[in-house]
């Protein structure tokens, strides 16, 4: 309350109501009226406030009541023990102020006056002295009474309606507030210390301000979910991935060695047919030489006949040398009993038994030559014999070898051709392998972009400040900046409880102590 | 100077006088004769003429032979009568100097029985002269008896 406003309100009352000095020149009787009538008027106010509880209910006490009632006279006395002045002015605004600041309607206020007033007129007109005064002075008189109690209602109750859209302007200006708080993602923000009259507009308020909270929680853990789905996936892509052009690379060295595995059972089945075609020649050549192994002991049989006949001739020959050596003893025997007559006979028959010696010794010496011949001839066709079996053994094997061969080559082509199926389905998990890598490029490009996503939905959702739950909450992923701005934001948005003095329920003690001012 | 006959039985060397061989022949089978004397091998027929072969070997005590067609029968005239000799072989017909023939030893033998004559060493091998005389006297014989008369 500014004292320019003070002097100002009064003066312009003052000359709108005009009250001038004539009206001045009444004030004392009327203060000589109002401590005539004032106190049992007052009485009787309160009496009647007693009996009612609504207006009963701003009194706590009765003491206060007679504190208030007093100061209520001291007032009325105050009114007319001087000129309207600022001081005064003060004084019935505070009263307005006050009915505001604890509630009390202008009914009861204006009850009071209109029961003081007609306290007082009555008392005027009737039991005063000043009803010894003349019409003309008498309506001077009451004119003023009323005129001031006008004045002094008019100031009170425009405090008091000023007061309450003060209080009114408060309460919209704390909800404007909060709401733009809201608008600016403020959800710990909180309506309190509203009066009574605003508390189902609190609680709207703030069901509506938790409902969103709630719910851009929700939308805040979703997207941590969704940022840690995404993150996890991208990894698993990305694993994927690495595995995937491992397996690329494994099936290309898989298939290279397939292909080097084809051509060299290629090759074995190749060295296979040829080892079957030189083991037929060498059976065949074997054969031959089992042949040849035959005629040659045939041969060696030959051999040993002819040299059988030799020995029979060589025993004929040694024979005759046999007889041809007693033959020529004989001669020599009879050479010697010739006596000299025989010598030269004798010599001649020394010759042929020389001779028949030579024959006889050749011989023997022929014999023992066809005897070794014979053995060494029958040792040939022993060996020969085994050369033969060890011929025949070797057909045998080498036709088992045969066998085997072909065996091995018909393995080896069978092989080859599996083989060759194998790299057919080698060179489709190539293929695959290849899809399979691009749709996982395809996925990682796909969780990165998710998950960028969820980061920005992160972002938004942490522009609003949510309260201590979003504060407890830890983040699934170390996001700092918006992690340190709710923070930040969150000890800011500590509720902060407004107290509003002049808006004091009148259960407040320190409302009540402002009665000393009435 | 005198003329033998040398022939072996196994690895010894032995001789006879020349002047006494009539013929000599290659083996032929022998006719056995009964309750013949063991180194008797039977009778042979030579031109007409039985002759009792003798195996000289057993005559000898030096085992009986077996003899083949290389086995040479040397015909005797000792005394009145041709012996057939079985032997291994005749090996020559030598000269000797008569005084070189040396008398057997006489080592604890009877001296009727010994049927060496004499030794006498022919190109370094010594020969024992066999006393034919002694060699038939145990073999009893039937008479000559000239098949054809």
């Amino acid at each position: 309350m500014q004292p320019d406003q003070t002097n100002h309100g009064i003066e312009s009352r003052v000359n709108f109501f005009d009250l001038d000095q004539a009206n001045y020149d009444a004030f004392p009787a009327i203060a000589r009226a109002v401590e005539k009538a004032a106190p049992a008027a007052l009485d009787r106010f309160y009496r009647k406030v007693q009996e009612t509880p609504e207006a009963a209910a701003f009194f706590s006490s009765t003491a206060m009541m007679n504190h208030a009632k007093a100061k209520q006279l001291d007032h009325w006395r105050g009114m007319f023990a001087r000129r309207l002045d600022g001081d005064y002015f003060a004084k019935a605004e505070k009263i307005g102020h006050i009915h505001a600041r604890i509630g009390l309607e202008p009914t009861w206020y204006i009850g009071g006056y209109a029961l003081v007033l007609e306290q007082m007129i009555g008392s005027l007109l009737t039991g005063s002295p000043l009803s010894r005064l003349g019409g003309r002075q008498m309506s001077r008189v009451i004119g003023t009474l009323v005129k001031c109690a006008m004045i002094d209602m008019d100031i009170a109750l425009s405090a008091y309606f000023r007061a309450a859209d003060a209080d009114r302007m408060a309460v919209i200006g704390q909800v404007g507030e909060a709401m733009d708080r809201l608008a600016q993602g403020d959800f710990s923000v909180e309506l309190t210390g509203l009066p009574e009259s605003f508390a189902k507009l609190v609680e709207d308020f703030n069901s509506m301000r938790e409902r969103m909270r709630d719910t851009l929680l929700q939308v805040s853990e979703t997207a941590d979910g969704i940022n840690t789905g995404a993150t996890e996936i991208s990894q698993a892509a990305s694993d994927l991935s690495r595995r995937t052009e491992q397996q690329a690379a494994s099936l290309e060295e898989t298939a290279a060695a397939m292909d080097r595995i084809t051509a060299s059972v290629r090759e074995t089945a190749e060295g296979a047919g040829h080892v079957y075609t030189s083991v037929g020649e060498a059976q065949t050549d074997a054969t031959e030489g089992g042949r040849v192994v035959r005629e040659a002991i045939e041969a060696m049989d030959g051999i040993e006949r002819s040299a059988q006949e030799i020995a029979q001739i060589i025993g004929v020959i040694d024979g005759i040398a046999f007889q041809t050596n007693l033959l020529a003893l004989n001669a020599g025997v009879e050479a010697a009993r010739a006596g000299d007559a025989g010598k030269g006979f004798a010599v001649v028959a020394n010759e042929v038994r020389a001779l028949a010696q030579r024959s006889a010794d050749a011989a023997k010496d022929i014999k023992g030559l066809i005897d070794s011949s014979s053995k060494q001839v029958e040792s040939g066709v022993h060996l020969v014999g085994q050369t033969g079996q060890a011929l025949e053994r070797i057909v045998t094997k080498v036709a088992e070898i045969a066998a085997l061969a072909s065996e091995i080559s018909a393995s080896a082509e069978t092989q080859a051709a599996n083989m060759l199926q194998v790299n057919n389905a080698v060179a489709d998990m190539d293929k695959m392998t290849q899809q399979n890598a691009a749709m996982v490029e395809q996925t990682t490009a796909a969780a990165h972009s998710l998950e960028s996503e969820a980061e920005e939905l992160t972002k938004l959702v942490h522009r609003f400040r949510l309260g201590q739950e979003k504060r407890q909450r830890q983040p699934a992923r170390p996001v700092a900046s918006p992690v340190a701005g709710t923070e930040a934001q969150g000890s800011r948005a500590r509720p902060r409880r407004r107290v509003v003095g002049n808006l004091a329920v009148a259960a407040d003690p320190a409302a009540q102590g402002d009665w000393s001012d009435f | 100077m005198r003329q033998l006959i040398t022939f072996r039985i196994g690895a010894q060397s032995l001789a006879v006088d020349i002047m006494a061989t009539r013929e000599i022949r290659a083996w032929s089978p022998t006719t056995p004769l009964p309750h013949a004397a063991g180194f008797v091998r039977g009778v042979l027929d030579l031109r007409g003429i039985v002759l009792p072969v003798i195996d000289l070997s057993a005559r000898l005590g030096w085992g009986d032979c077996d003899p083949t067609p290389r086995h040479v029968v040397m015909v005797m005239q000792i005394g009145d009568r041709p012996y057939g000799l079985i032997v291994d072989a005749v090996s020559d017909i030598a000269t000797i100097d008569s005084a070189d023939v040396q008398a057997p030893p006489e080592l604890g033998r009877d001296g009727d029985h010994d049927l060496v004559k004499g030794i006498v060493t022919i190109q370094g091998e010594m020969v024992m002269i066999l006393d034919l005389d002694r060699l038939a006297g145990d073999c009893p014989l039937p008479e000559e008896t000239p098949l054809a008369a």
